[in-house]
This record gives C-alpha cells, sequence and structure tokens, in this order.
C-alpha cells in the first residue's frame, strides 16, 4: 500500500468525520426531538444508500392558497374522466401518499389511467393561526375541488380522504355534495369516542385546549411529536435495532429511513383548526353527532348520497376500526362498502401489500363509478 | 464477482443489532426490558390518576404562558408597538380580502364566458367551447 494511497484514504476518513459530526450538529441545533435526525447520518453510510426518494411522481402545481398548494399528477395515458382529489390531513405532511417509487398509492392511482389531484397544506406558519372549520373547508377545499374539475374537465370527482383528511373531507361532502360523484374515506376516525387513547388523552377534565392555543398560537411542533411518541415511547428507540441487524438490505434501509422521514417531518397545527377540532371531534364528539356547525351550518352526515368507499385498517390504533366503522351507518348511501386490510394506519399507504393487495381493489372499486375518458 | 468487503461502520452496526437481537444472551434480556418497560407504559399511558396529574400541570403551565403573553401584549400596548395579536387580526383581514377578489375574480370568468356565449349564439354561430383543460385561459394558479 503506497504512501499517497494511505494519505488519501485517511484525509477521505477524517473529511467523512466532519462532515458526519456537522450533520449531528446541526440536528442538535434545530433541536431535534427525533432520533431519526442523529441516526441517519450513520446508517445512510453504514448501508451505502441515498436519501431516500420520497415524493417519485412527477406533479405540478396548479393552484396555491397561502401555504396551500393543489397538485396534479397527469397520467400519461388518461382512461378515467372522473378525477380523483385526495385530501391529506394538517398532521405532518402529503407525500404519505406518494411515499417511495413502487409503493406510492398515487403513482399507482396514476398508472391506473386517473387524473390525480392531491391537496399539499405546507408549512403552517403565523398566517394560519386563525384559520378554522370555515376557511379550510368552505375556501380552500373548495376552491380545490373547483380547480380541480375544471383543469381535468370533469362535472365531479372522487374525493378521497385520508385520516384527518377524511374527516374533513366527509365534513366538506356533507355540506357541499355539488361535484362529488364517489367518496373514498382511508383510515377516517368518525366516532372519536371509540378514538383509541386520543380520546383518553384529550378529554375535556384532563386537557385544556384553549389554554394550549392561547398559548401558542398555534400548536408547537414538539408537542405533536411529544403526543405521537408517547403512543409507544419504547419502541421509537428499539425499532432501531430492526434496522441495524438489516443493515446490509439496502431496500429495507431505504424504506425504513424513508418512513422515518415523514414522521419525524412534522409541521405546526394551526391554532383555531386544532381548537375546533379537539373540540368538535375528540372531546364533544359533535362531528359523529351531527351537532358541528361551520360557518353556522350543521354538519350532517347523513346527507352524504354518494357512493362510499370505507377503508380501515385492522391494526389502526391511531383511528381504530370501532371509530370507522360507524359511517357506514351514518350516510345515506344505498352504494357503500367497507374494505379491511391486516395493516396499521400508515400501511394502507406504504405497505408492500398497497400495490399488490390493497390498491388493486381501491382503484377498481373507484374506476366501475367513474366515467369513462374519451378523447375530444 | 468478489463481494465487497463490509465498511468497519457497516460491520459495527450490524454487530450492535445482533448483539441486542433475539438470538444473543444479552439481547434475550434486552427484549425482556423492552416488554417490561412498553407493559408498564401502556399501564401509565391508560391510568386516570396519572393523566389527571399530566393533564393538570401541562393546563397549569399553559395557562400560566397565556398569562405572560398576555401580560406581554399589555405592556408593548403602553408603548404604542404592535402586538402579535394585531398582526394576526391584520393577517386575518388580508386573507379574507385575498379570498374574496378570487370569488369575485371567478364570479367575472363565469360572466365573461356567459356573455361570449350568449354573443356567438345570437350571430348565428356555435357556442364557443370552453377552455379545454391545462390551457393558458383555465391552468394558472391564483
Amino acid at each position: 500500500m503506497t504512501t499517497q494511497s494511505t494519505t488519501a484514504r485517511l484525509r477521505s476518513f477524517v473529511e467523512g468525520q466532519i462532515e458526519l459530526s456537522r450533520e449531528i450538529l446541526h440536528a442538535a441545533q434545530k433541536g431535534s426531538m427525533s432520533p431519526y435526525h442523529y441516526v441517519k447520518p450513520f446508517l445512510l453510510r453504514a448501508a451505502d444508500v441515498g436519501e431516500p426518494p420520497l415524493a417519485p411522481t412527477p406533479h405540478k402545481v396548479v393552484y396555491t392558497n397561502g401555504k396551500m398548494r393543489l397538485l396534479r399528477f397527469e397520467p400519461t395515458v388518461r382512461k378515467h374522466a372522473t378525477p380523483i382529489l385526495f385530501v391529506y390531513s394538517l398532521i405532518n405532511r402529503y407525500y404519505i401518499l406518494d411515499f417511495l417509487p413502487g409503493r406510492s398509492l398515487i403513482e399507482f392511482m396514476v398508472g391506473q389511467g386517473f387524473d390525480v389531484y392531491a391537496i399539499d397544506w405546507g408549512t403552517p406558519g403565523s398566517a394560519e393561526r386563525r384559520m378554522g372549520w370555515d376557511n379550510v373547508l368552505n375556501v380552500l377545499v373548495k376552491n380545490a375541488v373547483k380547480w380541480a374539475l375544471r383543469l381535468s374537465g370533469a362535472k365531479d370527482l372522487t374525493m378521497y380522504g385520508y385520516c384527518m383528511g377524511g374527516t374533513m373531507a366527509l365534513a366538506y361532502a356533507a355540506l357541499h355534495p355539488q361535484g362529488l360523484r364517489n367518496f373514498v374515506a382511508q383510515a377516517t376516525p368518525v366516532d372519536f369516542h371509540e378514538g383509541g387513547v386520543f380520546a383518553e388523552w384529550t378529554k375535556p377534565n384532563r386537557f385544556d385546549v384553549d389554554a394550549l392555543v392561547d398559548a401558542y398560537g398555534n400548536v408547537p411542533i414538539e408537542l405533536m411529536e411529544t403526543g405521537f411518541s408517547s403512543m409507544a415511547p419504547v419502541q421509537r428507540m428499539t425499532k432501531w435495532l430492526e434496522v441495524f441487524r438489516r443493515i446490509d438490505d439496502p431496500d429495507f434501509v431505504t424504506t425504513f429511513l424513508g418512513m422515518e422521514h415523514w414522521a419525524s417531518d412534522n409541521v405546526q397545527f394551526p391554532g383555531e383548526i386544532y381548537r375546533q377540532y379537539i373540540k368538535d371531534c375528540y372531546q364533544y364528539n359533535n362531528f359523529c353527532n351531527g351537532r358541528m356547525k361551520v360557518a353556522g351550518q350543521t354538519v350532517d352526515l347523513s346527507t352524504i348520497k354518494a357512493p362510499l368507499l370505507n377503508i380501515i385498517a385492522d391494526n389502526d390504533t391511531i383511528a381504530p376500526p370501532k371509530s370507522s366503522e360507524i359511517l357506514n351507518t351514518i350516510v345515506s348511501s344505498t352504494d357503500k362498502e367497507i374494505m379491511r386490510f391486516p395493516v396499521g394506519h400508515i400501511g394502507l399507504s406504504t405497505s408492500s401489500k398497497g400495490p399488490k393487495q390493497i390498491w388493486p381493489k381501491v382503484a377498481g372499486w373507484i374506476a366501475k363509478r367513474s366515467d369513462p375518458w374519451t378523447e375530444t | 464477482m468478489a463481494k465487497k468487503e463490509p465498511k468497519l461502520l457497516t460491520r459495527v452496526v450490524k454487530g450492535l443489532g445482533h448483539w441486542l437481537g433475539p438470538e444473543t444472551p444479552t439481547g434475550k434480556a434486552f427484549v425482556a426490558a423492552e416488554k417490561g418497560m412498553t407493559k408498564a407504559f401502556d399501564r401509565l399511558g391508560g391510568s386516570e390518576r396519572y393523566l389527571n396529574l399530566v393533564g393538570g400541570a401541562l393546563s397549569r403551565a399553559l395557562r400560566a404562558r397565556a398569562a405572560y403573553v398576555e401580560a406581554q401584549e399589555n405592556w408593548l400596548h403602553l408603548f404604542r408597538l404592535p402586538t402579535t395579536t394585531e398582526m394576526d387580526d391584520l393577517r386575518e383581514e388580508v386573507r379574507d380580502v385575498r379570498n374574496q377578489i378570487e370569488a369575485l375574480s371567478y364570479q367575472l370568468e363565469n360572466v365573461i364566458e356567459a356573455l361570449e356565449k350568449s354573443r356567438a349564439l345570437a350571430q348565428g354561430g356555435e357556442a364557443p367551447r370552453p377552455p379545454a383543460p391545462g390551457s393558458a385561459a383555465t391552468d394558472r394558479p391564483s
């Protein structure tokens, strides 16, 4: 071994250590609570993989309002005239629906010939502090529907809500049924008194949501992270051992890091809508019982008549099956179905079972109730 | 092709995972400890007493902070300086105005389209086709 190659190796090692230290220091300076930011630099180097290629499906931004963006994912070969509009939650980022190449629900639907749209709520800041149900549903979601229909040239669309996005989309569908052809509710909590640990933790006698919003405005990222970590505090740390054991499996490492990237990509929760969400849903269950009001109008889920697909994850601890099942007994739709899959809350969008077992069934249901596309 | 020799870091990481894995004695002890801690946290997370205690402490801390923020704003008022609440009020007004302008412009577009349609029909021609999806007329963000 020559002196030159030893020197080169030594230099490369020192540079690598400096870069590693810089990344960890940066994470510490940002005050990151998630172990992801501290462990990732080691894993990328140990597994010799790059950053996970999240949100791989090409898209255009076709409408913006404040931080909200409406994204269009156009198919190469369009087969269905009825577009799909994904409404994601205000918690974490939308790209869990466009996870990784080959494991993206949006990519799958685009591949099936649907014109797909998705609402990206962005990173809420001070300007979103006072945003309530009225602004979100009667302005932002309404405009998203309007632009999706206009751009796709369709008269109605399939609304696809996920988690809290499903709750918001159901409220929208109850208030504005025009332009909705079908409704898909994925892991959507409806009966919040069956909402698992979150229902326990947010009871009115022990969680003063008014004090939180008055104190901070938007709900801080740290509080959101703490809430989710508290569900499984031990596993938050020990799950990393599995990726240590499989460090020589680059696909596993990439998928794991992709999931952890998304889980740690928290955003502030706009204050006013958080107040309304906790009170109307978790604390008083107004949403389920037809007592929730938006700009003076009652949200009555029994007015929903569109065909409904209710997708439930059997192992869901965030939207437990019992909290979602009730939806089919409340709506007035005659064409309604429940599909159950043996995965968790996030697994419906990211599991390896997705492209093989889950999404073909869902796409088939939607396709059967969509107009065929004819070139004009 | 000869298999590449794994890096030192790869071996250390894999070794750590294996050492704490279910196959080794240390790993078995670790897994047992993990199960025990999980059980303890699950019991704690469902304990009414604990939740009421933490909830009460959190509420008191939040109310104290809300009172601090209010005191800050009162102090700023003394010096006639804008407060966060006033900035939020302003942002809300700006958002309302922006939404109203957007709604008005959409209504105006509908009126113009309707006028063009009726003019074309009055001239005995075909009604103009609505702008195609993705065309410049429709494909613009707000």
